[in-house]
């Protein structure tokens, strides 16, 4: 997928233009996130908060450990059967997993849902080398046969109302007329299932991979998880490396909180615990399972100040809490990951350079970390994105001399108290739009008029009544 | 290839622990705190909460009267997709089903489809299935209809109280069957406008029946 990051300024205009993309993004933002209280909070809010704090202990706690718990993963899963690839970059994984399917004489392969397989844009690199690929979560179909690319990490189609995926459908695989969700979704079924069954090859991501047992978890809810990873004869798994936990304890508070935290369910509907190929006796299943550890930057962030972005378990809470996802919608971001966590993560994996504007697409109000299952201090992350920015000077020129006529007179009592005056003293002047450098903050609003009264005035104003 | 495994381990291993003040979690704490856990209340329980997930749940009294639920659920179809008779906790459910004519398949187009279970969860409403002889993964995936047959014995507190249990028994014990599934009610979408749709590419509808 293109980079388009330093495009977000535009693109959030354009989006925040867009009626249909705001009542469908509103609507669904909002729905995950009351949901989502209900699901954390169940044994009250206390003890939701301690079970957060449990959650980020526990990953943080694996971080530290990172490379042995992927040299004991690597270990058990052999044990269990399944081949362990690694990976250092996009290119690296694509071409590993096009030469299985090369090997294996793979015509069709089917996916489940998986993040790191847009990150890595493995669907263009397969279709490039003659393979078809077809999306199986009903987000991502429809996505696929679009054209267009997810917006959410959880719902990829969040941005689409109903009528516009339904004209989709009926153009792109026949679907007959219907205003009715369900309708849709099973005519969907219908056509994705011999899709299922004659893939020759299923290919899905991982959200953890426990390391004392060598297992490798997914979290789905359509069910199109356990199909890629059971029916096809051979199931790919591209994970990223800080997918590793230690322990099946670590692993049954997570992937609680990861269903809660993104819809609100209490569980997923099928939490799918994957400990290799069919065994001798049994009947189905596939006969070889891969996985591939994937870095593509990850080491990178691991040695910098940013270690904590590798925690997130992509549950999506922070792109549904977010005030500038809420309007802004995914695709303004630019690339794969959007909402909060994108903003810290974009810049991180592709460049700071080619994701500038996104340090600063937050108005650092605190509800990403505040809803985040495993406490991520995404503001603080922010914050220090923007200081990079700053070192690397790319602030314009106009901007650091604004920056430094404020940090001046913010540093002087009487450069202070001078400027409040002026501001008062602007209150009978009939002005409601800024001029020149200021116009960009009465764009879209009226200027306010100036109170009377300054805080320090009514401050002082207090202190003399006392002295009554 | 090995290359790129010593490069990502290499360059992990150069630094420090990076959350030095974080340690493994003593205690773990259970996602939902759960009041009384006697088996009748954890039946109960896991009624109300498989029925919030748009289960249908069953419980009875006697082998007899599971069975006569099972045939009634599945009216006049004729084909099941069903573990084997040692992996089902009803003793004379493989001679009832011949007695009805009714025939066993694995064939993609059959409509039901039956599994026994390894635990259910009461907090969550959840079933357990490992894989193993006689316990296809499709049984419970590829038909409109689930059903599972659950003995009283196998309810669990929780997802964590069954964790626990594994641990208990070792991990060889766990890792054996290729696929654990911990199901939580039939397939379900909400990627069209958020609305909810049940039967995604699972079982459009789920029967448990506890005896």
């Amino acid at each position: 997928m293109k980079i388009q990051s330093e495009n977000f300024a535009k693109a959030a205009q354009k989006a925040i233009a867009d009626a249909d993309l705001q009542s469908a993004v509103s609507f669904g933002t909002n729905l995950a996130y009351t949901k989502r209280k209900s699901a954390v909070f169940v044994s009250g809010q206390d003890h939701g908060e301690q079970i957060r704090q449990q959650a980020a202990q526990i990953k943080r706690h694996a971080l530290n450990n990172l490379p042995q718990l992927l040299e004991q993963a690597e270990q058990q899963m052999q044990k269990n059967g399944i081949k362990v690839l690694w990976a250092k970059d996009a290119a690296e994984a694509n071409q590993k997993v096009l030469e299985i399917i090369q090997q294996k004489q793979a015509k069709k392969v089917i996916k489940s849902k998986s993040m790191v397989s847009e990150e890595i844009a493995m669907n263009d690199f397969l279709e490039k080398n003659g393979v078809q690929v077809i999306e199986s979560d009903l987000g991502e179909y429809i996505i696929q046969i679009s054209g267009d690319h997810p917006s959410h990490i959880v719902v990829p189609v969040v941005h689409r109302t109903k009528a516009s995926i339904r004209d989709t459908l009926m153009q792109k695989i026949g679907m007959p007329h219907t205003d009715d969700a369900q309708t849709m979704t099973h005519f969907v079924r219908g056509h994705l299932r011999k899709e299922f069954l004659e893939a020759d090859i299923g290919i899905s991501g991982g959200n953890f991979i426990i390391a004392e047992s060598g297992s490798l978890c997914l979290a789905t809810n359509e069910g199109n998880g356990r199909m890629v990873t059971s029916l096809p004869p051979v199931h790919i798994a591209v994970v990223g490396i800080e997918k590793v936990i230690p322990t099946l304890e670590d692993y049954a508070t997570l992937t609680q909180m990861l269903p809660r935290s993104a819809t609100g369910q209490s569980m997923a509907v099928y939490t799918n615990i994957i400990n290799g190929p069919r065994r001798k006796d049994e009947e189905d299943g596939p006969q070889e399972v891969y996985v591939v550890f994937l870095d593509n930057g990850r080491s990178e962030i691991y040695s910098s100040g940013y270690t904590e972005a590798l925690a997130c378990i992509r549950c999506g809470a922070c792109l549904n809490a977010c005030p500038v996802y809420r309007v802004s919608g995914g695709h303004s971001y630019g690339w794969v990951y959007p909402g909060p966590i994108g903003a810290v993560v974009t810049p991180l994996l592709v460049g700071l350079n080619k994701a500038s504007p996104l340090p600063n697409a937050s108005s650092l109000c605190g509800s990403c970390k505040q809803v985040c299952p495993v406490v991520i201090d995404i503001p603080r992350m922010l914050l220090d994105l923007r200081h990079d920015l700053t070192k690397q000077k790319k602030s314009s020129k106009t901007w650091k001399i604004g920056m430094y006529i404020w940090a001046k007179s913010n540093r002087s009592e009487k450069w202070y108290k001078m400027t409040g005056r002026l501001i008062k003293a602007s209150r009978y002047l009939p002005i409601s739009k800024l001029p020149g450098l200021l116009k960009n903050w009465t764009r879209f609003r009226e200027m306010p008029q100036p109170a009377a009264k300054s805080f320090h005035d009514i401050w002082q104003d207090g202190l003399k009544d006392e002295d009554k | 290839m090995s290359n790129s495994r010593d490069f990502i381990l290499n360059k992990l291993k150069k630094n420090p622990a990076p959350f030095p003040e974080q340690s493994k979690v003593e205690n773990y704490l259970p996602m939902v705190k759960l009041e009384k856990k006697t088996p009748e209340s954890l039946l109960q329980h896991f009624k109300s909460e498989a029925e919030k997930l748009s289960a249908q749940v069953t419980i009875c009294n006697s082998e007899k009267s599971a069975e006569e639920t099972f045939f009634k659920i599945i009216g006049n179809e004729i084909q099941i997709n069903c573990w084997s008779a040692e992996n089902l906790p009803l003793k004379n459910f493989y001679q009832a089903l011949k007695d009805k004519g009714i025939e066993i398949t694995e064939n993609e187009s059959v409509r039901i489809g039956v599994t026994g279970v390894n635990a259910a969860l009461a907090a969550t409403g959840s079933i357990v299935l490992a894989s193993g002889k006689g316990r296809q993964r499709t049984a419970s995936l590829l038909p409109e209809v689930h059903i599972a047959l659950i003995k009283k014995g196998q309810i669990f507190a929780d997802f964590e109280s069954w964790i626990k249990e594994c641990c208990k028994k070792g991990l060889e014990d766990f890792t054996n069957p290729s696929n654990t599934i911990v199901i939580s009610g039939p397939s379900r979408t909400a990627d069209i406008s958020m609305e909810l749709v049940l039967g995604m590419h699972g079982p459009k509808g789920q029967y448990l029946i506890i005896y």
